[in-house]
């Protein structure tokens, strides 16, 4: 009984392993066949098909790639408009959040219903008068664009922190309410600290959001000295033309990052699913 | 430890925020200068030439880009007044300038496509150019609308048949000739005897054929020669709809199903396709590094296909015209610009000066590139109408209905149709 009970739960275990192992290779085989077609010759990746174990290893597509662009200079950009938005996002929104969460005054719900029936406008719509806006301000070809708005937080962000510190326990404040505690410093000593699982996911999206950004930073730089890794890619594919492997090459580099960002949040993410507010629990 | 990370923090958004001011700086400074030499012009009247900035904005791949960049540096050098800031733009590049435009940044002088022309031009100045300094008078016809020429020429993108020479030995093909085009008979007699095998070794004659470049084979067109009138109905536009669904029940091309997702210059690269006839001068590069078959380039069959002739404007809204002129003057008609873009590796096009042809020729002294020369002079111009989106949405029908795409319905039935829509598009 014992023994037939042990077999099971391995059989189990086996085909949980199995069907893993068949989706991770169904999600990683792209990214192998991206790391291949960057070690491979044009001719070569159109005769390989599935196959991912190249013939004549071409390292030099990787120097070549990278010495193609200035990657130096827009690799700071990129890290500039990345780190800022992280930091102004996290800042805005969390603090907008809470406002929403915890101070109930008249006419904030619908104030938030306004918040968000702005997610509702597609960014094709805004992106004509944003662009005037910039231009009036004096802030076109340089990165302002891409850092200042992120300042003044963005409605799906604020909508997450929202539903964080809702959920957090009343207890909380009204023990910083007695001892003498105004709002921001109940947010920046209570609710900041509590909310590392939701600061994470929001830093992590954004990191993504930002460092992906193409239509940004397309729109509003014009010279090299302000462009971003995005356009660097973008410049290995021509109207009809594509340079397949460098493209592949520079796409591995910029990739890294994201691979080091997982491994790294990897665990405070699996934290921030079972979070809780209260030390009871 | 906290007031330590709080520190870093608002030191790291301090020394972003100034790094990125320093651009609006520049900007300001730039601008101030700009005013200056206005100033200067105007009150001297000393210096010879134009001076000033100008702003160019230009799409292309970095080879083509960087072909650019050493034209721009060398108008500097002959024009140390006068200040160009390229905008490369990557990708996406008509929103980008439909944004410039609409927000009042549109750059100085331009790169547009013909086939993009009539869509911009209400932001562009009237050029008057002399025809006569190009290769052919059709160039400055591509850039101009209702008989006003809206940009000039600077490269020309015809399409030319690249051959798998190895593929006709084996099928004891004779070569076709290198100056004249086979016609469209001779063509479908050669892919018939070039496919051959089954399954994932299948040996092909050409890629699908594109109706855009074998309307042209067949001796028709979109629109009358006057643009007003669609012509998708006319007998030879018919034609040449039918022989490409005749191609695909042959099964001289690859089978839509086989086509999906692929691009069939990599089939050509892998030696499965015969003929590859819609070999614009970006494919060139690609070739270049082919070692496993030999391989040529000849004329399109029945002198199909058309020439992209892209061309430089110049903004109704420039602060600096003159600058402007010169600068579109230098690119276009001098012969030292156009050997550096036409003989440039990356085979950003084939040169619209007569002179500069030698220059294109020699990227490649093996390979007959005559065939692009000889299609920038007798090619098609492509057709542009302003209201493209809307004739594009009728255009589908084509490739939805008829079996030239994934459509079952008659190609006598559906051209005629579809024309019709065209023209009522055309009359509003």
């Amino acid at each position: 009984m014992f023994a037939s009970k042990k077999r099971s739960t391995t059989v189990k275990r086996i085909l949980a392993y199995l069907i893993l192992i068949a989706g991770s290779v169904a999600f990683l085989y792209p990214f192998i066949w991206m790391i291949a077609a960057s070690l491979r010759s044009l001719e070569e990746i159109a005769k390989s098909g599935m196959n991912v174990w190249p013939q004549n290893w071409r390292w030099d597509n990787y120097s070549k790639a990278l010495s193609s662009f200035p990657f130096g200079r827009y690799l700071v950009n990129s890290i500039i408009t990345t780190v800022l938005p992280i930091i102004g996002t996290v800042f805005s929104c969390s603090l907008v959040g809470y406002a929403f969460a915890r101070m109930k005054v008249k006419g904030s719900g619908l104030l938030f219903v306004l918040v968000l029936s702005t997610m509702l406008l597609p960014g094709e719509v805004t992106m004509i008068p944003q662009f005037i806006l910039f231009k009036k301000l004096g802030m076109l070809d340089s990165l302002y664009p891409l850092i200042v708005p992120t300042f003044f937080a963005s409605p799906f962000y604020i909508f997450l922190f929202r539903q964080f510190y809702s959920r957090l326990p009343v207890g909380l404040e009204e023990a910083a309410i007695i001892d003498g505690s105004g709002y921001f410093k109940i947010w920046r000593t209570i609710f900041l600290p509590l909310s590392k699982p939701a600061l994470m996911a929001v830093g992590v999206m954004v990191f993504m959001g930002s460092w992906n950004n193409f239509m940004g930073p397309l729109i509003y730089v014009n010279s090299d000295k302000w462009k971003t890794l995005t356009l660097g890619l973008a410049g290995f594919q021509g109207t009809y033309s594509t340079a397949t492997n460098l493209l592949m090459a520079a796409a591995v580099v910029i990739t890294l990052p994201c691979i080091v960002l997982f491994f790294t949040a990897q665990k405070a993410f699996m934290e921030g699913l079972t979070f809780s507010g209260s030390k009871e629990s | 430890m906290r007031k330590w990370s709080i520190l870093v923090l608002s030191l790291l958004v301090v020394w972003g925020l100034t790094a990125c001011g320093s651009g609006s700086n520049n900007a300001s400074n730039d601008a101030a200068g700009n005013a200056n030499t206005g100033n200067q012009s105007d009150a001297g009247g000393a210096g010879a030439g134009p001076k000033g900035n100008i702003t160019f904005a230009f799409w292309g791949a970095q080879t083509e880009a960087d072909a650019i960049k050493q034209v721009i540096d060398n108008f500097q050098s002959h024009n140390p007044d006068i200040k160009v800031e390229s905008q490369w733009i990557q990708q996406d590049y008509l929103t980008k300038l439909q944004t410039m435009i609409a927000g009042g940044t549109t750059p100085d002088v331009i790169l547009v496509s013909g086939g993009d022309l009539p869509g911009f031009a209400s932001a562009f100045q009237e050029l008057q150019i002399d025809p006569s300094v190009f290769s052919s008078q059709s160039l400055v016809d591509a850039m101009s609308i209702d008989g006003k020429t809206y940009a000039a020429p600077f490269i020309i993108k015809p399409k030319v048949m690249a051959i798998n020479k190895d593929l006709f030995a084996k099928n004891n093909i004779e070569l076709p000739s290198k100056t004249e085009p086979m016609t469209t008979e001779q063509f479908d007699e050669i892919a018939k005897k070039i496919t051959s095998g089954e399954g994932s070794s299948k040996i092909y004659g050409s890629e699908p054929l594109w109706i855009g470049n074998w309307i042209y084979a067949f001796g028709g067109q979109y629109y009358s020669d006057d643009l007003s009138k669609s012509t998708l109905d006319s007998p030879e536009a018919i034609q040449a709809g039918e022989y490409i669904v005749s191609t695909k029940q042959a099964g001289t091309v690859p089978s839509d199903n086989e086509k999906q997702g692929q691009d069939m210059m990599n089939w050509f690269l892998s030696g499965r396709i015969g003929m590859y006839t819609d070999f614009g001068p970006w494919s060139i590069p690609q070739m270049a590094d082919t070692e496993g078959f030999d391989w040529d380039l000849v004329p399109f069959p029945g002198n199909g296909g058309s020439k992209e002739v892209d061309g430089l404007a110049l903004s109704k809204d420039s602060k600096n015209p003159d600058a402007a002129k010169a600068f579109i003057t230098y690119l276009t008609q001098s012969d030292e610009a156009q050997k550096i873009i036409g003989g440039n590796k990356s085979a950003y096009g084939v040169p619209v000066l007569a002179s500069a042809m030698d220059a294109f020729e020699q990227i490649f002294p093996d390979k007959n590139l005559n065939a692009f020369v000889y299609a920038a002079d007798n090619q098609h111009i492509q057709e542009a109408q302003k209201r493209t989106n809307e004739i594009n949405n009728e255009l589908k029908a084509i490739d939805d209905q008829t079996p030239i795409g994934i459509g079952k319905q008659d190609v006598k039935v559906v051209f005629p149709q579809v024309a019709e829509k065209i023209n009522k598009i055309l009359q509003q």
